[in-house]
């Protein structure tokens, strides 16, 4: 029945008035307020809805709301703390399981063919004996070098300055470590 | 308590979780209030206010700290139960499915609460006719006194939307209310045309 009254004379009728409203709407309005017995029913119970809306009651919750919305963070926190541990768990399951395909699949010639393999890792390993073997002289010549450097008097001086610190040292830590004495 | 109100805002927003208590505390009432309204039921209401609060809280830090937090809180609320309802592809609540308190004894207090009872059902059967989102827009102006702008605002609509739409639920909800007052009226005619064979033959 959308045809009886304009939604602008529906409103003057229910909020008691629109001032930009002209005379002739509000006259006309309520003319066929007057003759239509519908519109008359439906501004009723308008008014009766407006009214019981009004006047309702705010509705409360039980007692105990914010404890028991305080457990029900905890849990969320829980099972968010438990979803991102499962996210972390599964990418790293994920990248050990990627990394260990790559490998298979870079290892599949060598296991194809072995003995390459075998002559590789020779190859290496004389490799890695002769760089050690360099290394070692290199340090050798390095220490005689700086031993030769200092004086013996400051050796000596040296030593005994570190085996003080080293005595100084086990004296704190076992004065650390006793259990404190608590004063009554 | 706006300064108070303030503070906890700013502490919330860092993650504390005391001062995030402590507006819960505050808005509780309001925010079960308007959940109740929309769904219709005190379990569900509560189930949507504490899932309000913890949305609430995870996007704290996203709140501007210039708008009404009410305002804000409420529209999350507002967009749950709207969801909700959707996802119960708009299941309505019959009044036969709302609890009837059992009357042993017709003491003021009970009557009191009978008429307590029947002014929530009427209420429940007017909002329950309406589109979800229209019914929040009618909790918001008749409960929160919420203008059309901080409806709007609320609801990301336009202010000439929620007049609209605001006009269109009162006149569904007076429908609604003509409709039942008239077969309420056409129940009552029909038990006072129905003769009571009791009385006739008790009667001589």
């Amino acid at each position: 029945m959308n045809h009886h009254l304009s939604e602008s004379q529906w409103q003057f009728f229910l909020d008691g008035g629109d001032a930009s409203m002209p005379d002739e709407q509000r006259a006309a309005a309520q003319r066929h307020l007057d003759q239509c017995a519908h519109c008359q029913a439906l501004v009723k119970a308008s008014h009766e809805v407006e009214q019981l809306l009004r006047h309702a009651p705010a509705e409360s919750p039980r007692p105990g709301f914010t404890t028991r919305w305080r457990e029900r963070w905890a849990i969320a926190q829980q099972r968010r703390l438990r979803r991102q541990t499962l996210i972390v768990v599964a990418l790293s399951l994920l990248t050990s399981f990627s990394m260990l395909g790559i490998l298979s699949f870079s290892v599949w010639s060598w296991v194809e063919t072995p003995e390459l393999f075998l002559w590789v890792c020779l190859q290496h390993a004389v490799d890695f004996w002769f760089k050690a073997f360099s290394f070692k002289e290199t340090a050798t010549a390095f220490g005689r070098a700086f031993l030769a450097a200092i004086p013996p008097v400051a050796w000596l001086f040296m030593v005994g300055a570190l085996s003080e610190l080293l005595v100084l040292w086990m004296v704190s830590l076992r004065i650390w470590l006793l259990p404190r004495r608590v004063r009554r | 308590m706006k300064t108070d109100e303030a503070s906890w805002l700013k502490q919330a927003q860092k993650g504390d979780e005391e001062a995030f208590t402590s507006l819960v505390e505050t808005y509780h009432k309001a925010v079960y209030h308007l959940c109740f309204r929309m769904l219709g039921n005190h379990e569900d209401a509560e189930d949507a206010s504490q899932e309000t609060f913890l949305r609430a809280f995870r996007s704290l830090k996203r709140y501007d700290l210039n708008r009404p937090f009410s305002t804000w809180l409420l529209s999350i609320a507002a967009h749950h139960c709207i969801d909700l309802i959707r996802k119960r592809r708009m299941r309505i609540v019959s009044i036969e499915d709302l609890p009837v308190p059992h009357v042993q004894d017709p003491s003021p207090e009970v009557e009191t609460s009978m008429i307590s009872n029947q002014e929530r059902r009427n209420i429940q059967e007017v909002l329950a006719v309406l589109h979800s989102l229209d019914r929040a827009i009618v909790v918001m102006y008749y409960w929160y006194e919420f203008s059309y702008h901080e409806i709007a605002e609320a609801l990301r609509l336009s202010t000439s939307a929620v007049k609209s739409r605001l006009h269109r639920a009162r006149r569904a909800m007076a429908q609604s209310w003509m409709e039942r007052q008239k077969r309420l009226q056409e129940t009552t005619d029909h038990s006072l045309e129905e003769p009571n064979f009791l009385t006739e033959r008790m009667l001589p």
